[in-house]
């Protein structure tokens, strides 16, 4: 996921388990415990964040 | 000879010399630096140096174990580039004027600390990549080698610990197993030791004592031993070259039809005991089970299990075998097994008593129950049903009644069912000759050979005196089998052996002359039995 977010201009935050992070760090994802099974919002803000989002959308729904 | 007890991580056995592995200690020290511009840079030479490394890594290890082991190592390198870690290390170098060596293992050792505060235990096996991939970047800094010479022969690999950089350096051909002290079962050796399929050991105290000396692993039992003297060795080389027989085989007879060489099909499932054992079915590629022995439920118990519980076990078996035929024998228990909350009265002949399903259908609600739970289940899976030690059409007409009850029961509460084939076993003398009778009141018979052979030949299978005249190939027996197999046949039943005999090998041809149509068999023997049904052609004349 974070190969993904690293492809696009926008800031990408992810939100869950009650913390939040920037997409693009891996251990600060790491350090949020966001397990199987738990719901996360991925917030993209930026010139690209449309085509971002469509991304996004596409990987989490092939890989999770 | 010693013996240490660990947490096995694979159930194979491992025998060789022990070669004891222990990376030299790396200390580091806080030093003050002048020029920050150029401590920042060595640091960002030694990381880019770091990352190639790991790329290198990444790609011997996709050769050795594939993408799944060699991913650990692609994550390392996006650990480097994090920049929360990057971050961390170049404020340390600015604010506090200090060594690139210094700022990498202590941002390292913080970040691993928060992995291991964790409370999920596979993030807390990740602290120790942290640390791997920082000690990586030091000991470039510090100008030192990696490790990871294991030697000319193969070997049983001891450490107290290994970090994924330094099992993937060594030569996997001279890896017999790998024993350590610490590490858990989602450390990367025990996920390395899975992807290599060899046997390890965690929680073993172990020390360089141990170097050069011989052992065995024993994965199945979850122990080391050192030195074993001649008979435990050789019972161990027994085990082990069983086991690659059975890997051997595997590999050649997985997915393949149970079919002759002229073309018979025969279904070939398996016997299990207890939910667990679902994972041996799956793994010796049966295509179903002939017999869940649904006793284990009441066995060794203080109560009666309820229909929650029995409907929660029967559930797990049948969406496990997604589809493939699970037939679960209801209870069959007497006066010789662990019950006591059954109250049953003593009896001296307790293979002739009060038992199976004449405890069901004295005691209803007890039968109810079970019977409950397996139609509810059948609505997660294939679940077929079979009634033991039957010895006539009225027990059969009232078992199947009590059934049709239960399963309209259930649909007016608006709870769905499968489809659920009924069947009996066949394993008393008067059930073999009634089964003609008694082929029309079923869907399938399955023969239990073991009781059928005691009846008949009259003989207690507990009694060694009498082993030398028990002959479990007694013309009588074979006999009943065809008469039991024609019989089926005429009134469309299918017909099938879940007892001990279905496995002697011996008689896999005649059971297939004869037109049997399933064979459920223990776990083990699925596989060896396939193997010559595969081998035999019914058109040649033996």
């Amino acid at each position: 996921m974070v190969k993904e977010v690293k492809k696009f201009a926008s800031k990408i935050t992810i939100e869950g388990n009650g913390k939040k992070a920037d997409a693009g760090k891996l251990l600060a994802i790491m350090g949020m415990g966001i397990k199987k099974g738990m719901e996360v919002t991925v917030t993209a803000e930026g010139a690209d964040e449309d085509a971002a989002a469509a991304a996004l959308e596409e990987f989490f729904k092939a890989n999770f | 000879m010693e013996k240490y007890e660990g947490k096995s991580i694979l159930k194979r056995t491992a025998i060789g010399k022990m070669r004891f592995y222990s990376r030299g200690e790396q200390l580091v020290q806080r030093k003050s630096i002048a020029d920050v511009d150029a401590e920042l840079a060595r640091y960002e030479q030694a990381k880019e140096q770091a990352v190639e490394q790991l790329h290198g890594l990444y790609e011997k290890a996709l050769k050795e174990v594939g993408e799944t082991g060699a991913a650990i190592f692609d994550v390392h390198a996006m650990m480097l580039e994090d920049d929360d870690l990057n971050d961390s290390i170049r404020n340390m170098i600015e604010s506090q004027k200090i060594n690139a060596e210094y700022a990498v293992a202590a941002t390292g050792d913080n970040f691993s600390k928060m992995f291991a505060e964790m409370d999920d235990e596979y993030m807390q096996a990740r602290a120790a990549d942290v640390k791997d991939v920082a000690e990586r970047v030091v000991r470039i800094l510090y100008g030192r080698h990696d490790a990871g010479d294991l030697g000319d022969e193969p070997v049983i690999l001891i450490a107290r610990d290994l970090a994924p950089s330094e099992t993937v350096q060594m030569d996997k051909s001279k890896l017999l197993a790998f024993v350590t002290e610490l590490g858990s079962a989602n450390s990367h050796t025990a996920i390395l030791a899975r992807t290599m399929n060899i046997p390890a050991l965690i929680g073993v105290p172990v020390g360089q004592e141990l170097d050069g000396r011989m052992g065995i692993v024993d994965g199945n039992a979850g122990i080391l031993i050192v030195d074993p003297d001649e008979d435990t060795l050789k019972k161990y080389e027994e085990k082990r070259q069983e086991e690659d027989r059975q890997r051997e085989l595997l590999q050649t007879l997985k997915n393949k039809e149970d079919v002759t060489l002229d073309g018979k099909h025969i279904r070939l499932y398996a016997n299990i005991g207890s939910v667990g054992d679902t994972a041996k079915v799956l793994a010796n590629d049966a295509d179903g089970i002939g017999l869940f022995r649904s006793e284990f439920l009441y066995l060794e118990k203080n109560d009666y299990p309820t229909e929650e519980e029995q409907f929660k076990a029967y559930k797990a078996v049948a969406e496990t075998m997604a589809g493939k035929k699970v037939i679960i024998r209801t209870l069959d228990i007497g006066a010789d097994k662990q019950v006591d909350y059954f109250h049953l009265d003593q009896e001296d002949n307790p293979a002739m008593g009060y038992r199976a399903i004449r405890i069901c259908l004295d005691r209803r609600e007890i039968f109810r129950t079970q019977l409950r739970a397996i139609y509810r289940a059948s609505a997660y899976g294939n679940i077929a049903i079979m009634y033991p030690m039957i010895i006539s059409v009225k027990e059969v007409r009232e078992a199947k009644a009590m059934a049709e009850q239960v399963r309209a029961e259930l649909k007016a509460q608006g709870i769905p069912c499968g489809e659920v084939e009924q069947g009996i076993m066949i394993e008393t003398p008067a059930s073999v000759l009634i089964s003609d009778l008694l082929a029309e009141e079923v869907d399938f018979f399955s023969i239990g050979t073991n009781d059928l052979t005691q009846y008949t030949l009259a003989i207690d299978r507990q009694n060694a005196k009498l082993d030398p005249i028990y002959d479990p190939h007694h013309p009588a027996v074979l006999r009943m089998i065809q008469m039991v197999v024609e019989n089926g046949h005429k009134a469309g039943c299918w017909v099938g052996i879940c007892g001990e005999l279905g496995a002697d090998q011996s008689l896999t041809e005649t059971f297939l002359r004869m037109g049997l149509d399933e064979l459920s068999v223990t776990p083990a023997a699925v596989l060896p039995i396939r193997k010559i049904i595969r081998e035999t052609d019914l058109s040649r004349e033996n």
